[in-house]
């Protein structure tokens, strides 16, 4: 069954549920009304717009010349209305979306942040390791010089090992085992890091979508009709 | 509720498509619908669910398995102690894995919860098919809902024009 088959009334109810919910707003009830005639018939359903209506400008609900418009004739339809109190408030609204369009950009902007300082993060603690892996090296060969100090061997190789081991001037074992320690230490960071990198990741592209969302407008795409939104569906908000 | 004294009384779903299901009754009776029909007795032992073929009723079931009050048999004490915030989150998460299906699958869940008259079910599924339209472009609205542009080219630019308002 696909969306068409949906009878009316059970699209009217998920409309509704979605504009008491605040899901839906102004332009996603004229985006529908753009989709489609079903969608655009389903869009102007009043019970919609008042809801809108009584949401977006609450104070100013009804005080002005209101008996005598009501008197006159019925309240001209929701949608209109409501766009006649969008237009007076236009100013706000376009603050409000322009706040809300700063908003995404803004936050698409520290999670790149977040994610270079992620990325220096595990650079450094890359280099850690490395420096630790290294320490660990030469401390190994000091550990099995010291080993081999205990059998017999030709003079020049007793020598050379001897030296190593006297060279070396911290306690081996412990700072062996306190190496050891580290490297997995360090390994977990990075790994705590990788994991938080691929999260913020997500996050990144979900606010980069936001953003472009709140940025869309479907009459600068009236042109180019070429691009076809078929993107996996497979990212869905709801991953908080 | 009485079903709990009876012990486990089970009830038989069936759908056209000649699948039977046996389910609990609490479970069946999270059905507005159902709860209505063995109230009023008009259901023995076997219900047959018109319109709704297996695959969607098995998963209707799933759903209602899960959300049925944790009072059942299976460690009823247990499940009471739980924080009920932390089981709200639990079945959250659940809900949010379960609505993961495709867009056919997910109307067809619309129209049987309608039917059925379960208004969890029916709000999970709208509020999902909501979050396909909410912010999303116009190409995306008309690719998610399936829906064909049935306007005429300068029809479209008209309500286009007509709706212009809302996105400068």
């Amino acid at each position: 069954m696909s969306a068409s088959d949906l009878p009316d009334e059970l699209w009217a109810r998920v409309l509704e549920l979605g504009a008491a919910s605040a899901a839906l707003g102004f332009r996603d009830l004229c985006c529908l009304a753009i989709a489609s005639r079903r969608l655009r018939r389903l869009s102007l359903h009043p019970a919609l717009w008042s809801g809108l209506l009584s949401r977006d400008f609450p104070s100013q609900s009804q005080p002005s010349s209101f008996p005598s418009s009501s008197s006159q004739q019925q309240q001209p339809d929701p949608k209109s209305l409501y766009r006649t109190k969008f237009e007076r408030h236009k100013l706000r609204m376009a603050e409000a979306r322009r706040r809300a369009v700063y908003e995404a950009e803004g936050r698409v902007v520290a999670c790149r942040r977040r994610l270079t300082e992620l990325e220096e993060s595990m650079c450094a603690e890359g280099d850690r390791i490395k420096a630790t892996a290294q320490e660990l090296d030469s401390l190994e060969r000091v550990r099995r010089a010291s080993v081999a100090l205990n059998v017999w061997q030709p003079q020049v190789v007793h020598g050379r090992q001897k030296q190593l081991v006297q060279q070396c001037t911290v306690p081996v074992d412990s700072r062996l085992s306190a190496l050891h320690m580290e490297l997995k230490v360090c390994k977990q960071q990075i790994a705590t890091y990788k994991n938080a990198y691929n999260k913020e990741k997500l996050k990144l592209n979900e606010y980069e979508e936001a953003l472009r969302r709140a940025k869309y407008h479907p009459m600068q795409n009236c042109s180019d009709t070429s691009a076809p939104g078929n993107e996996p569906q497979a990212k869905r908000k709801r991953l908080k | 509720m009485a079903t709990r004294e009876a012990g486990k009384k089970m009830i038989m779903l069936k759908s056209p498509d000649g699948m039977e299901f046996e389910v609990e009754e609490a479970v069946a009776m999270e059905s507005q619908t159902i709860r209505k029909m063995i109230e009023d007795d008009c259901a023995d032992t076997a219900i047959l669910i018109p319109n709704i073929n297996s695959k969607i009723l098995s998963r209707v079931i799933e759903y209602c398995n899960k959300h049925v009050p944790t009072t059942g048999a299976t460690g009823a004490a247990a499940s009471d102690t739980v924080a009920p915030a932390a089981l709200a989150e639990d079945l959250k998460i659940w809900d949010a894995e379960f609505i993961k299906v495709n867009r056919a699958t997910r109307f067809d869940l619309i129209q049987a919860a309608s039917y059925l008259n379960i208004k969890g079910l029916l709000d999970l599924t709208s509020q999902t098919t909501i979050d396909t339209i909410s912010d999303n472009s116009l190409e995306e609205i008309r690719s998610f809902l399936s829906t064909k542009n049935d306007y005429l080219p300068e029809e479209e630019q008209t309500i286009r024009r007509e709706n212009q308002w809302a996105f400068q």
